[in-house]
């Protein structure tokens, strides 16, 4: 039942996260509303692993387990920079609070870092991805199946990696530009095509790096361990 | 060996992140600028009553007017290349209150006038609106959106059987939600497909300005 609930907070997120990147698509309210469900999300995703600041103290830390703190650290910074400034800029949900001042930087700050937490969320859900495809791995028998889909993954991931490029969402991340391209007029398929395909591309890296890395750190506690015996 | 080979991996893909964050130019915002343009141009474009009204037309007169609100001068640039490619009347939408010179200022106090709905006072009124069968209405996008001070002038006329052509400078939103803005301030208005543009390029749109020109039929 929590693994359930688990997922399912998971998966709302995601699609959150897409609902909101989709800025132009959806209208304002609709997007306060969502970022809203989004910062609640957060806190309760927040509830559901406070192990995993608890451990932060404790065991060893070997590379894998570095690049995962650093990158959920700026993850959670990135968010932080969201909800500070959405607050601010937010006339629907919480334009009660009458917040009148430094809105043009709360919306350079809403800009840079909402590009900032899509790649990051992507970079996320790839170093958490291995358990779930350990738990593919056992409905998939087929050898050539497991390759065939490899391969479709990086594929997407290539392609995630021109679009990212093509947008240039760099720009927005390095605040190259002082105001986001928002297309009103392009179709939605197209746009979240292309964003799928981003996410899919830092998820794969993520996930690779996880891979390499934590074959690395086995290695040498290993090591470790059969020098001290 | 291998751990070396894994470490080199790594530090390339790594690498690779970095480096893909360098390689676009400003070609591609413009295209995809283009892109936007073509695609807000599927929008309404009634023009069957266009003929007729071009036959009311009394030679010599101008039926033309450019109304524009302007804070950093981009918008008055376009207005003046409209104005100059159709013959039509500028009217510039002076507010009564001038907004400060600083950008962060105006950005609050825009954001502040669009939660609370306002309707900033405009000094000075048209002269003759009766008179003009095409308005083109003018403005930057500020906060996605019309300035506030936009729905005063168009709530201030009546806009019944007038054809409308908006144009809009921006940072990379486009017209943003304005369009509609515009829909529901200008009732009994046909509305054609409008002109954005970025900011920075306003000085340099002539040509562009001229294109899209050629391609609306309206009263003149």
């Amino acid at each position: 039942m929590k693994k359930k609930i688990r997922i399912i907070l998971d998966l709302t997120m995601t699609v959150l996260l897409f609902f909101l990147m989709g800025y132009q698509f959806w209208g304002e309210r609709a997007h306060e509303w969502a970022g809203a469900a989004m910062f609640l999300c957060f806190i309760l995703h927040h509830m559901q692993n406070i192990g995993w600041y608890r451990s932060l103290g404790k065991g060893v830390y070997h590379a894998n387990r570095i690049l995962l703190i650093i990158a959920d650290l700026l993850l959670l910074l990135a968010m932080a920079g969201l909800m500070i400034s959405g607050i601010m800029l937010s006339r629907h949900v919480f334009g009660f609070l009458g917040i009148r001042k430094g809105t043009s930087f709360a919306r350079v700050l809403h800009m840079v870092s909402a590009y900032w937490a899509l790649v990051l969320m992507a970079f996320h859900i790839g170093l958490h991805l291995a358990p779930m495809m350990r738990m593919g791995k056992r409905y998939i028998k087929k050898k050539s199946v497991e390759l065939a889909l490899c391969g479709i993954g990086l594929l997407w991931a290539a392609y995630g990696l021109f679009t990212f490029i093509k947008r240039g969402i760099y720009q927005n991340m390095f605040l190259q530009n002082r105001f986001a391209f928002l297309n009103y007029g392009e179709s939605k398929l197209a746009f979240y095509g292309d964003y799928l395909s981003i996410v899919v591309f830092f998820a794969v890296v993520a996930y690779l790096m996880n891979c390499l890395l934590q074959k690395r750190s086995i290695r040498s506690w290993n090591r470790e361990k059969s020098k001290n015996q | 060996m291998r751990r070396r080979i894994q470490r080199m991996a790594v530090l390339v893909m790594a690498v690779g992140m970095l480096i893909s964050g360098c390689g676009k130019t400003a070609e591609q915002q413009e295209e995809n600028a283009k892109k936007d343009k073509t695609s807000e141009a599927v929008s309404e474009a009634v023009q069957s009553d266009g003929t007729e009204i071009a036959e009311d037309m009394q030679p010599g007169e101008n039926h033309i007017l450019v109304a524009y609100f302007s804070w950093s001068g981009n918008t008055k640039t376009i207005a003046e290349m409209i104005a100059e490619e159709t013959g039509g009347d500028l009217f510039e939408i002076v507010p009564k209150e001038p907004y400060s010179d600083d950008y962060d200022t105006v950005v609050d106090v825009a954001k502040e006038e669009q939660n609370e709905d306002a309707r900033p006072e405009i000094d000075g009124t048209v002269d003759n609106w009766d008179s003009y069968d095409t308005v083109f209405i003018g403005y930057p996008n500020w906060w996605s959106d019309v300035p506030m001070i936009m729905n005063t002038f168009i709530e201030s006329y009546d806009f019944t059987g007038k054809t409308v052509i908006p144009f809009c400078t921006n940072g990379g939103g486009g017209f943003g939600n304005s369009l509609s803005t515009i829909e529901e301030e200008a009732e009994g208005a046909t509305i054609l497909d409008g002109f954005a543009v970025s900011g920075s390029k306003a000085a340099d749109a002539e040509e562009d300005v001229k294109v899209w020109l050629d391609t609306l039929s309206f009263p003149k």
